[in-house]
């Protein structure tokens, strides 16, 4: 029973994380349907920003700000390259025409030159953006219940922070104006733009939310667990991966997926050995792409998706 | 002149990788990034068959295969890793890409997680030389004797391949599979067997490599590798088999290249290596999507 519910607790801290960048990875492929690899590089600006303000070391300067400070310039940080990565690379592709595979390339590419300037920079060396050493646990003991659970505060921060982080996020979507906005879009551009609707501004504020999300995710972990420049592809395909499973075209879908792979992760961790957690995650993604390709949240609209695969 | 033998050796491995994954990207318009992935477990299962390493991972032992056989094997073991997640062949556009992509990182977790075979992040070591009669190769000049016949004869049959009416069929199933299905050609098992052609070029040359480099360790087969030799095929120009071969040409001199530029020091050179062909790719990309020589554009 109790392993049960400890499993349950990482499987959850763990998806919420993935939760929290396909979230992100959602908000921009819904409405600018591009494959958005470069994800994992507004996760990798955040994690080594907060990392290198607080207690790292780049040619001989050390900033060490405090940790809250310097996630914060880490989070606006990766806001930023959300601009950027729209400005200077996918309005250029989009400019040219380029097909999806162009644009895909070009932003795998870019990912690829954030990792090789990052491993230049920084090394391959794991950051992590706190004192080394075990984070405080709360161990929680129950006789009766035959209870005894382990997890640390973190987890159950990560946690309520990113159930936050989706309530607002759904809500900013609902009720606001630019959340509408967002949404006539992605449902239909051409009708979204013929009402007057400015689509690049509409582009630039999906890049800088959904990276800002990413980033969000980046400083969690660089605080967690620490992060290397190779996580950036990993935690892009998660993402990716996430959104599919959940179903395109739905933002909840995207929550459920993230926590559908921490929760095929964490098992496959407790059964067969933290090696071959990752594994498990592609192949349920595998799984997922091959026999219900619109997800298990799809929208109807993207029911349709299946006979284009 | 060693200098140069070894880097004819890694042209002539480099060249099969670049040639077969051209003939699935270029010709028959899968665009896969999971070659590294099938180059290792090509490498690995050459290394796990012929080890006499000093630390043999427990599963190996019961093997002790010749040179020639267990490179072959290695080829067929790669292509039978292509049909097992051959069912990805039914997607299209970026889930087909992406689906490679997850191939290519789990591939490589196997190799890393399942220590009773393939040793973990140990790697094999020791991974055999080729010999004949009896004298066994050691300088990179002895190796071009073996390396570059095997690459000609490979890139002379992906040749004849591509340019024969089945490679017609192939192109018409890029540009436009519809066609190639009223013809009566059944598109689903064509890319299949492209698919497994291709992995199992990908894993002998796999076994070529780490035979050379005598180490089989999951490092060498990482997604950036699989990027680097689709940026060889697509610099060079997809669609056309010496555009991949003036790629792998590039690539050579670029990534030696780097080496000698002063001011890096020799522990960066993977790294702006690295941001070197991203940022090749990204301009192709941008500017000049149909590679060197390429005879159409990609999508």
């Amino acid at each position: 029973m109790d392993t049960f519910i400890q499993i349950a607790i990482n499987a959850l801290a763990l998806g919420s994380l993935y939760a929290l960048l396909s979230l992100g990875f959602a908000v921009i492929y819904n409405t600018v349907r591009i494959f958005h690899v470069l994800h994992g590089a507004a996760f990798l600006v955040a994690g080594y920003s907060t990392y290198w303000f607080t207690k790292g070391e780049i040619f001989g300067y050390s900033p060490g700000f405090n940790i809250w400070v310097s996630a914060a310039i880490g989070i606006v940080l990766a806001g930023v390259s959300g601009i950027v990565m729209e400005l200077f690379i996918y309005r250029q592709f989009r400019k040219k025409g380029a097909g999806f595979l162009v644009s895909f390339l070009g932003s795998l590419a870019a990912l690829f030159f954030v990792e090789g300037m990052l491993i230049t920079v920084a090394k391959t060396t794991h950051r992590m953006a706190r004192p080394g050493g075990p984070l405080p646990t709360v161990n929680i003991q129950n006789e009766a219940l035959g209870l005894d659970l382990y997890f640390t505060w973190h987890t159950i921060n990560t946690i309520w922070l990113v159930a936050l982080l989706v309530v607002a996020v759904t809500l900013f979507f609902k009720y606001t104006q630019w959340g509408r906005m967002i949404r006539a879009v992605a449902s239909n551009p051409d009708l979204a733009v013929a009402v007057g609707i400015n689509a690049s501004h509409v582009y630039l504020l999906v890049f800088i939310l959904g990276s800002t999300l990413a980033g969000i995710g980046g400083v969690v972990q660089t605080y967690e667990t620490g992060i290397t420049p190779i996580v950036g592809i990993h935690l892009a395909i998660t993402a990716a991966g996430g959104v599919i499973i959940g179903g395109i075209g739905s933002l909840p879908g995207a929550v459920v997926g993230g926590l559908a792979l921490g929760l095929a992760q964490t098992l496959a961790a407790y059964f067969f050995g933290g090696n071959w957690a990752e594994p498990a995650g592609f192949v349920l993604l595998l799984l997922v792409v091959l026999f219900r390709p619109y997800g298990l949240h799809g929208t109807r609209e993207h029911r349709e998706l299946r006979r284009l695969l | 002149m060693d200098y140069f033998a070894d880097l004819a050796v890694k042209l002539s491995i480099f060249a099969i990788l670049a040639t077969s994954l051209n003939m699935s990207v270029g010709y028959t318009g899968l665009m896969s990034l999971s070659h590294a992935g099938f180059m290792g477990v090509g490498a690995y299962t050459f290394a796990i068959l012929t080890t006499q390493s000093t630390n043999p991972p427990p599963g190996a032992e019961m093997f002790n295969l010749p040179y020639w056989p267990a490179l072959l094997v290695a080829g067929i073991i790669a292509a039978v890793a292509a049909i097992i997640v051959s069912p990805i062949l039914r997607l299209r556009g970026h889930f087909f890409v992406l689906a490679t992509v997850t191939v290519q990182l789990t591939m490589v977790q196997v190799l890393l997680s399942w220590k009773w075979m393939t040793n973990g992040s140990l790697a094999i070591r020791d991974v055999p030389r080729p010999s004949f009669l009896g004298h066994v190769v050691g300088s990179p000049q002895e190796f071009l004797l073996f390396s570059v016949p095997v690459a000609i004869f490979l890139i002379l049959v992906i040749r004849q391949l591509v340019q024969s009416p089945y490679g017609r069929v192939l192109t018409t199933i890029r540009a436009n599979p519809s066609v190639a299905e009223s013809i009566g050609k059944n598109v689903g098992f064509v890319r299949l067997r492209v698919f497994a052609t291709t992995a199992f070029m990908a894993g002998i040359a796999g076994g070529l490599f780490c035979s050379y480099v005598t180490v089989a360790a999951h490092t060498q087969f990482l997604v950036e590798f699989s990027t680097f030799i689709l940026v060889m095929v697509v610099l060079g120009g997809s669609g056309r088999w010496m555009g991949s071969i003036l790629g792998v040409l590039g690539y050579i001199l670029i990534s030696e290249g780097v080496r000698f530029i002063p001011g890096i020091p020799p522990t960066m050179v993977g790294g702006v290596r690295t941001m070197l062909f991203a940022g090749l790719l990204f301009l192709a990309m941008m500017y000049r999507p149909q590679g060197l020589i390429g005879r159409y554009k990609l999508e």
